[in-house]
């Protein structure tokens, strides 16, 4: 792809000298339900230009260990052209658990970064400047302290809050569907998702408080129309609880993101993107009046593909269905890509394999003409009707949380749970039966169904070296002043105020991510799962 | 024919009905695949109790022996098995469960298998495992117990 000297005047040539348009459409235009790209209904790209000024970002997930080691491994992907310092934390993290608690033992650094306190963010991002990098915060229980210790921290490196560009997942519901990392009960726990967005829409202009986790229903077994219409449902009790708040659309809207799954079938999964955004557009106007552009388009994020994709057999033939992921995302339009690894069977990925997965999404995007014009497969008789099809399956889907007395009743009851359990087995029967096929299982099957890939040892020492921090810690701070932030935080949480002020102050007396979740089950008590499969 | 080109829809010999614990210890909550293996060995005729996410192993040792199970199959992705497993083994060991047989399943490598059945877990279905394999667990097991 070659843009020639006279690109200033908007125009592209192949390599081989072929002009490329902007974008196509039919002599007398598309029909309304497809449009133009970057026009409502935004079915064929966010944007006009589609790739051409701006294409995805790459953004490969990363954290593990210490604030240390994520520390060294944010800055090497940043170094290399990764998009975002991307934060995986570990499970005791996720539900707010300190290194040190008994219910720890065994998970501390394994699965992403351990964060304890602000100290640990300080070290996280010890040269990694929050008003030059962007950050994607994958947090949801504890999303208000990971905000505070994010503010805090900016605070510390002198930026201010305002120019800081990120995403944080805030998305609480999916927990109990799909994730597991939950912790409060979902109605206390929607007041927290709440509180983040309205102090994120009031206070940080570039910053997205929600990036909704379509991919965890994906992981679950999800068909397109399941991913997008439980999705959306998802959002919209977010949306209705901001608009109960009074705050209006065109102030909120525009800061929704979203994160989706994707699979192989790249012409199904471009379809499902494009699906989304005609799907997305049509709520905000319809539903929540939305009149701007801004707060009509879904800004989309997905991995590329799912690492539920990938086999344990041959790993090394991943890095090809890595390829068709990313390829499926460009066609698809999204703004962001996550990189799956080779190695995601086992373990979190090495620098080697992260290398891999981002370098892929650069060569397609670089060598390939697919940012070359926007949505070109726009008009095709295959993804227009799978389009169709999906759209109309996501608004069923939809429907089906949001009449079964709302999306909180509807996982009460352990619906979309079972839907997905349903249809997770139904798909690893098809898999036994050979009706699903993957390369090296049940076609062509590798002779070594085994591989030795390096799995990261249990590291008991890094246990017990968080306990001595964290006993050095709490020695150290103002213990008076922790005690009245971690009350203010408990009364906030009791009068229904915003809990964000207290929280930030809390977190800058260096009070911990335990302690402060552990003052809200005092408020809010614990979720009780509903038991089926 | 093996376990592993037998399809787990074939009509197979009628097998022995089991009571079978399926459990999910400590902090990690991706249970699609418990979910997906409590549906089939409950598809194969056992009778099959799910304990839901984020169980702590004396609770799955407490369950499994009120439950009166003769086995219980631990699913752990997040790669704390070295601590989760033996912390069930002990428990059921200190409850007076130790003749339940222990399966162990998740991203577990060779050797970490290797060192759990030393420990006396009955068998590791570890990545990539097939519905197959897992049935050919439960027989083997089953084959065990009569022997």
């Amino acid at each position: 792809m070659t843009q020639r000297d006279d690109k200033d005047k908007g125009r592209w040539w192949s390599d081989t000298g072929f002009e490329i348009e902007q974008y196509y459409e039919p002599a007398g235009g598309a029909p309304e339900s497809v449009g133009r790209p970057g026009e409502y209904p935004f079915t064929r790209h966010i944007y006009p230009t589609g790739y051409r000024k701006r294409p995805w970002g790459p953004s490969l997930y990363s954290g593990f260990g210490t604030p240390e080691d994520a520390n060294k491994r944010f800055r090497f992907l940043l170094a290399q052209g990764n998009g975002r310092a991307n934060i995986a934390s570990d499970l005791p993290t996720q539900i707010g658990l300190d290194s040190d608690d008994p219910e720890a033992v065994g998970e501390v650094g394994r699965v992403g970064v351990a964060i304890d306190s602000l100290r640990d963010f300080e070290v996280m991002f010890d040269g990694v400047p929050l008003d030059k990098t962007a950050v994607s915060l994958n947090i949801n229980t504890v999303a208000p302290v990971f905000l505070a210790m994010l503010i805090a921290t900016a605070r510390k490196q002198g930026v201010d809050i305002a120019t800081i560009n990120g995403t944080l997942a805030n998305d609480i519901l999916h927990e109990y569907i799909a994730r597991g990392t939950w912790r409060y009960p979902a109605e206390p726990a929607l007041r927290l998702t709440a509180d983040v967005a309205e102090y994120a829409v009031a206070n940080m202009p570039k910053f997205y408080p929600f990036n909704i986790r379509s991919i965890l229903l994906h992981e679950s077994g999800a068909h397109p129309g399941q991913e997008i219409g439980y999705t959306f449902a998802i959002a919209a009790r977010y949306m209705d609880d901001l608009v109960a708040r009074g705050i209006d659309v065109e102030t909120f809207a525009p800061h929704m993101s979203f994160f989706f799954g994707m699979g192989l079938h790249i012409f199904e999964e471009a379809a499902k993107f494009r699906a989304a955004r005609r799907l997305w557009a049509s709520i905000m106007r319809e539903r929540y009046g939305a009149t701007s552009d801004s707060a009509m388009k879904l800004r989309l994020t997905s991995v590329a593909p799912c690492g539920s994709h990938f086999t344990a057999v041959d790993p090394d033939l991943n890095l090809v269905r890595g390829t068709l992921g990313v390829l499926a995302g460009a066609l698809g339009g999204v703004q962001a890509m996550l990189g799956t690894t080779i190695d995601e069977a086992y373990d979190i990925p090495t620098e080697r394999t992260q290398h891999l997965a981002l370098r892929t999404q650069q060569i397609v995007a670089i060598e390939s003409d697919v940012c070359a014009t926007a949505d070109p497969l726009g008009g095709s008789y295959f993804v227009e009707s799978m389009t169709d099809q999906i759209e109309e399956s996501a608004r069923k889907e939809m429907a089906l949380l949001e009449d079964a007395g709302g999306v909180v009743a509807a996982i009460e009851a352990g619906l979309p749970q079972g839907e997905l359990g349903a249809r997770a087995y139904e798909l690893e029967r098809d898999l036994a039966d050979g009706r699903r096929k993957i390369v090296g299982v049940n076609v062509h099957p590798a002779k070594d169904q085994t591989s030795e890939m390096h799995l990261h040892a249990a590291e008991p020492a890094l246990h017990r070296q968080r306990t001595e921090d964290l006993r050095e810690l709490r020695a150290k701070r103002d213990a008076a002043a922790v005690e009245r932030a971690l009350a203010e935080i408990a009364e906030a949480a009791r009068e229904e105020t915003n809990v964000m002020e207290p929280m930030i102050t809390a977190v800058e007396a260096y009070a911990t991510l335990g302690e402060i979740s552990g003052v809200l089950d005092g408020v809010f008590g614990e979720f009780r799962q509903p038991v089926g499969l | 024919m093996s376990a592993a080109e037998q399809s787990p829809t074939d009509t197979a010999a009628p097998r022995k009905r089991l009571r079978i614990l399926v459990a999910k210890p400590g902090l990690d909550g991706h249970d699609r695949g418990a979910k997906v293996i409590a549906r089939f060995l409950r598809d194969e005729g056992h009778e099959v109790i799910y304990t839901g996410i984020r169980q702590r192993p004396e609770t799955i040792a407490r369950t499994a022996i009120d439950e009166d199970v003769s086995v219980v199959g631990l699913s752990i992705l997040s790669g704390a098995h070295m601590t989760l497993i033996p912390a069930v083994l002990d428990a059921l060991k200190a409850e007076g469960g130790e003749g339940i047989k222990v399966i162990a399943g998740g991203t577990i490598s060779a050797e970490d298998a290797r060192k759990l059945e030393d420990l006396g877990v009955a068998a590791v279905c570890g990545i990539g495992s097939s519905l197959a394999d897992i049935r050919a667990a439960i027989d083997k097991i089953t084959e065990e117990a009569q022997a």
